[in-house]
């Protein structure tokens, strides 16, 4: 028997290159929500690429209850961004929470 | 003191708000967040990709004064944002409720500005319960503590200074500041 692993990708490009509040980044959850998450996806890959700026309180808004509606199925793409490596490690205390 | 310093202590320190620079004036987060991306294009061409690191601090501190004052601004809202290229500096400022009062609706007994200042930078809580909130301060002050970057916060008589290689310094001010206002020099 097949088994098809369907894989998205969130571009958090597309929501600005400047990420840093959290009525923002709540609102960009939202938008997610509604027109890009798939409910049935195996795995939902978040690109930083093309970000120049992310606070932690944006990414807040945006991954924590990502992250409580898919759990494990969200993995962090690879960024040398100081603001994104930043960001990532002050919302997540552990690192296990968010795995790449 | 630069000129911005100056300007911002003497609009936080007043007992009736002066009037500023429009240039230095953000009445709402919008005008900030554009002014946000003019600091990060003049930032980059000199400091690089601490650049982005910089204006996240700032986004983080500017964006708390709007969090946490919508509706309650002591008299004037908004923020006062400049930075100063030639000394390296950015000041960011609001006449808002300042630390004290803000953490003062989720702890019962904050004894001083001092303490509240202690609280903001070093424990996650956060004025605006129940939201899941109170990173943002620790993140500034960590990254100006590794970056070797100063900052400078008071709020009401209390002054919180990270200076390069030493600890969290905490001061009573000689002056009663009606908000918040952040000095960072990197």
């Amino acid at each position: 028997m097949l088994y098809f692993v369907t894989d998205m990708v969130i571009r958090l490009s597309q929501f600005g290159n400047l990420l840093v509040s959290r009525p923002s980044g709540r609102e960009a959850y939202l938008a997610a929500k509604a027109y890009l998450l798939d409910k049935s996806a195996d795995r939902i890959d978040i690109d930083f690429t093309g970000v120049k700026v992310v606070a932690p309180s944006w990414l807040d808004e945006f991954l924590t209850p990502l992250k409580e509606e898919y759990g494990n199925k969200v993995k962090l793409g690879s960024s040398d961004n100081q603001s994104v490596l930043a960001s990532l490690a002050t919302i997540s205390q552990n690192k296990a929470d968010f795995p790449q | 003191m630069t000129k911005i310093i100056n300007t911002s202590i003497g609009w936080t320190t007043s007992a009736l708000p002066v009037d500023l620079s429009p240039e230095w004036y953000c009445a709402t987060r919008d005008v900030f967040q554009a002014r946000l991306e003019s600091l990060l294009s003049s930032l980059e061409k000199i400091k690089g990709g601490e650049a982005y690191l910089l204006t996240a601090i700032c986004g983080e501190i500017g964006n708390n004064s709007f969090d946490h004052n919508l509706g309650n601004w002591r008299d004037v809202q908004g923020v006062f944002f400049a930075f100063d290229e030639e000394e390296k500096a950015v000041v960011l400022a609001d006449r808002g409720q300042g630390i004290r009062q803000t953490l003062s609706r989720v702890i019962n007994d904050v004894k001083s500005d001092s303490e509240a200042l202690t609280i903001a930078f070093t424990k996650a809580i956060s004025g605006r319960f129940p939201e899941r909130r109170g990173n943002g301060l620790k993140f500034v002050a960590r990254t100006v503590k590794e970056k070797s970057w100063e900052l400078t916060f008071y709020s009401g008589d209390a002054v919180l200074s990270i200076k390069k290689n030493s600890a969290l310094e905490l001061e009573v001010s000689k002056m009663n500041v009606n908000g918040c206002c952040a000095i960072l020099r990197y």
